[in-house]
């Protein structure tokens, strides 16, 4: 189900004062393509933020229905003058230790990321970064260290469609890709690898000293907004590893190593059962599988558009 | 003796070099080597059995004697039992349960 839609106005072109009253009435509400998020808040900063972070999507300051609800609300007693922080909650329940005031959108997006986790169980969650490309889906599944997210962003600025950094939406049924487009969650050096690798990359501000050290959002592509209703078929899996002075490495890998990578990474896999089982048992046996050990984004890409162009047709149709 | 039951519902993939196993019962799913799926996968067929019964049934189709065999396969079984995928009954117990 999708929010009511007022996509004339980009959320870039309304006044940060506007999309601040948005936050404490009814709310911002934030289609996200798999996922309606609305989000409330009385943050001096917020505002701000979110439109710096998510440009391109419509300012809705209405909606019908939102698979996440949350507030962000200044901390009340004594902390309030002495350190002001931001409390994230869901249904009046506190999720997360409070963030400094000026830094609500990373516990925004971590907030709602943990409650997407927890709740869209309709669909299965894969942890990983989603593009597409000929009606096809790149899915690049995460593991600690992998340099999943500077690939993804590195990919979405050129011409890659961005899904998702964070999830990769399969639903089950059609067994199709669909988009969970938030920013694109940059850590510590992959943010000057990024803006090195293309300088007018629309970031948000930088936030140092959170739990992942500093951090910065990658907005969407416009086009990757305006078509975040379009799914993707299954086409090829890449799991990447980020390695310092490694020439870009292409191994294949097998059903075997593809499908651990699917489903022991999933947010929800277990949750779902045997159609969860089913459904990454599908894309183990018909996606093309490699791992990509790479240091030289831009030899790593250019090596990627070559595989794609050769294995892309070969990958799961609906 | 004790005998042994797949559990109903539970599913078993090729996936190549190992299989995935999906357990009903416990909701998790294993990767198995060849040898427990192949105990699984026989069990489909012939119902509540135990380790011996199961080796010489299979004795024929690998080319290995029953006893071998039977040696062999006896990690497979703790494997299967860990994971949910079979458990053990006692020879009295209805098939199908």
């Amino acid at each position: 189900m999708s929010a009511l839609r007022h996509d004339a106005e980009r959320l870039d072109a309304v006044a940060v004062d506007r999309i601040g009253q948005a936050l404490q009435a009814d709310g911002l509400w934030l289609d996200v393509g798999a996922a309606v998020l609305r989000v409330q808040s009385a943050s001096a900063h917020l505002a701000a933020q979110l439109r710096a972070t998510y440009p391109a999507f419509p300012f809705q300051p209405a909606g019908e229905w939102a698979d996440v609800h949350c507030r962000l609300e200044p901390a009340a007693g004594l902390r309030r003058w002495l350190r002001p922080q931001v409390v994230f909650s869901s249904d009046a329940r506190v999720i997360f230790s409070p963030f400094p005031a000026d830094a609500p959108l990373p516990l925004f997006e971590w907030g709602c990321n943990w409650l997407i986790g927890q709740r869209l169980n309709h669909h299965l969650l894969l942890h990983a970064g989603v593009l597409e490309r000929d009606g096809m889906a790149l899915v690049l599944p995460a593991t600690p260290g992998s340099g999943k997210s500077t690939l993804t962003a590195a990919l979405a600025l050129r011409g890659w469609r961005l899904l998702s950094d964070e999830f990769g939406v399969c639903d089950i049924e059609q067994r199709r890709f669909k988009a969970m487009l938030k920013p694109v969650a940059l850590k510590n050096e992959s943010i000057g690898v990024i803006t090195r690798f293309e300088p007018r990359v629309a970031l948000g501000p930088l936030f140092p000293k959170t739990r992942k050290g500093t951090v910065a959002h990658m907005a969407a592509p416009a086009d990757a907004v305006a078509r975040r209703h379009e799914a993707a078929a299954p086409g090829v899996v890449v799991l990447p590893r980020w390695q310092a002075g490694h020439a870009t490495l292409w191994e294949p890998i097998g059903a075997d190593t593809c499908f651990a990578a699917l489903a022991f990474n999933a947010f929800n896999y277990q949750l779902i059962g045997e159609a969860a089982f089913d459904a990454v048992v599908h894309l183990a046996r018909h996606c093309p599988a490699w791992r990509l050990t790479y240091s030289d984004l831009d030899d790593a890409i250019a090596s990627l558009e070559r595989l794609w162009a050769e294995h892309a047709g070969r990958g799961v149709r609906p | 003796m004790a005998r042994y039951l797949r559990i109903p519902g539970s599913r078993i993939e090729d996936l190549g070099p190992v299989w995935a196993a999906y357990s009903p019962a416990s909701g998790e799913t294993h990767l198995l080597n060849d040898e427990a799926a192949l105990l699984l996968g026989r069990m489909a067929d012939h119902g509540a059995c135990s380790a011996a019964e199961l080796a010489q049934a299979l004795a024929d189709d690998v080319g290995i004697a029953a006893d071998e065999l039977e040696r062999r396969l006896s990690l497979g079984w703790n494997a299967l039992l860990e994971a949910g995928l079979v458990r053990a009954v006692d020879g009295s117990e209805p098939w199908p349960p």
